[in-house]
């Protein structure tokens, strides 16, 4: 009987195990994961379930009816130290475990702060299920929060923490918050939004060190600046998790590299989410996502693979965020746009275009539902876009086709 | 007691699924049926988890909430019975509810 190993137990995994139970898969499949929690739906993680409107029993991603199979198992707790590709082992936990097919979703950590005073309790970062239960307990009200890092993650926990009454400042070392992601008219408008809900927001600020006696009591800026903390959270990206990769000799280059069936340059070990780097014809170079749809347009192609199926058309990549009463939907990627179009100015609903050579590449649609969808479409079909009709917001940006 | 759901999947399939009152539509159409991805996790982001109901089900299961709306109206395959799984929750009321699930777009 065919023996399938997952390393990591995050969103990917989820979709495996889910789609092979569903399938019939006729063979045994363990999950390898160093989590102590069962995968979960992490996205929530830093919006609905810190802002306490959804509980741990809302977040499982696989139906126990799927644990309860036999040939389904999980091990939690479980590191993979090593693969040994001769044999076909992993080394998990010091015992060997052998596989027929392994899928490596080993994800990416949290990037570290390690300056003086790192140790200090209070100190937060965010990714597993228990990182967030933390996190969860320290959102006090009337005490006083600072974030590092003004990306998705530090937004959504700062969100979070106004709703629950916290004292929030965000440092961001950058020029502007979401610098990485949006052009500089959206981050206004998140910059904007956040202050409109109390948050200080400082741009252009490192964190020199932490300062406290046990637990964090401040933090020292760059200039030199203290400014005092109950409670501190890290968000400064992540890092893919490659080593165990490397280690093996698989092809890495800031990600697992992975050909358009997800196959590493073993062809008995696939990888796939967050910790994979993959041509894309659609951008013509190589990405690597941090996306749950990401993840699972993976898991869908692996599934495909092992069932000897043709894979799916790749689609366009698209992430979401939520920050009070801001949804904001991204379709699409923007690293080298040459115009941006807004459509409408209202705050509370309002998008933008971002286009190359005419032709929509990437779409920002802040409680425009309508926009997002339309434009995942047209930037598949790499839509040329008739400017003067997409700035009236009363078009439907389907009817705005040059 | 758990109830029971009838679904015409994505590929035109029927199926009859058992499940508990308390957790959400979404959830289970996600685990035991095929089209609906619900990839933001049911948090009214995404829109993959469209479904229509049967007509003599729409009156008995409340009309969608403002941020629900906005989103059905944006699907292509939008009609009258058009719901997001992820905003409705099982209860007991829904035994015997009828469903077809509409392919995520894109």
């Amino acid at each position: 009987m065919q023996h399938l190993v997952i390393v990591g137990g995050g969103h990917l995994a989820a979709a495996l195990i889910t789609g092979l139970y569903r399938q019939g898969f006729d063979g045994r499949v363990t999950l390898l994961s160093a989590e102590d929690s069962l995968p979960c739906n992490r996205p929530v993680l830093s919006k609905e379930y810190l802002k306490g409107e959804l509980t741990e029993e809302g977040l499982a991603l696989v139906a126990q009816h799927v644990w309860d199979d036999p040939r389904f198992t999980c091990q939690l707790n479980t590191r993979v130290s090593e693969i040994d590709r001769q044999q076909k082992t992993v080394v998990a936990n010091g015992h060997l475990v052998p596989y027929d097919q392994l899928v490596l979703a080993t994800g990416t950590t949290p990037r570290r702060l390690d300056i003086p005073g790192h140790e200090l309790a209070g100190i937060h970062y965010l990714k597993t299920l228990s990182d967030a239960r933390q996190l969860r307990g320290a959102l006090q009200p009337g005490k006083r929060l600072a974030v590092i890092g003004g990306g998705f993650i530090g937004l959504e926990i700062a969100a979070a923490a106004r709703q629950n009454s916290m004292a929030v400042t965000v440092l961001e070392a950058g020029e502007r918050i979401l610098g990485r992601v949006v052009a500089p008219e959206v981050s206004e408008c998140f910059m904007q939004l956040h202050q409109n809900h109390g948050v200080d927001i400082r741009m252009g600020v490192g964190v020199e060190n932490f300062m406290g006696q046990q637990a964090i009591e401040a933090v020292r800026l760059t200039n030199g600046e203290v400014l005092a903390a109950d409670q501190v959270v890290v968000g400064i990206g992540v890092v893919p998790e490659v080593s165990l990769a490397q280690q093996a000799g698989l092809e890495c280059d800031n990600g697992i590299v992975i050909d358009q069936c997800c196959r590493t340059s073993d062809p008995a070990i696939h990888a796939g989410g967050d910790c994979a780097v993959q041509f894309s014809p659609l951008y013509n170079r190589n990405l690597r996502l941090e996306s749950v749809q990401n993840t699972s347009a993976h898991a869908q192609t692996i599934l495909a693979q092992l069932a000897g199926q043709p894979i799916p058309e790749p689609a366009v990549p698209w992430f979401w965020s939520t920050q009070y009463e801001a949804r904001l939907q991204i379709a699409g990627l923007n690293p080298d746009y040459d115009q941006l179009i807004a459509r409408g100015q209202d705050t509370q609903a309002r998008s933008w275009l971002y286009l190359k050579q005419g032709r929509l590449v990437a779409c920002d649609a802040v409680n425009r539902p309508a926009d997002f969808l339309q434009a995942k479409k047209m930037i598949m079909t790499e839509t040329q876009i008739d400017i003067p009709k997409a700035e009236d917001i009363n078009i439907p940006l389907s009817q705005c086709i040059a | 007691m758990s109830i029971q759901i009838h679904v015409i999947d994505a590929n035109g399939h029927q199926q009859r699924l058992q499940a508990d009152p308390g957790s959400s539509l979404m959830e289970l159409l996600r685990d035991q049926s095929s089209g609906v991805e619900g990839i933001c996790g049911g948090c009214c982001a995404c829109g993959t988890c469209h479904i229509v109901l049967e007509s003599d089900w729409q009156p008995l299961l409340g009309t969608a909430q403002p941020e629900e709306e906005a989103l059905l109206d944006a699907l292509d395959e939008r009609t009258s019975g058009s719901r997001l799984s992820c905003q409705l929750r099982l209860s007991q009321e829904m035994d015997g509810l009828s469903l077809r699930i509409v392919p995520a777009e894109c």
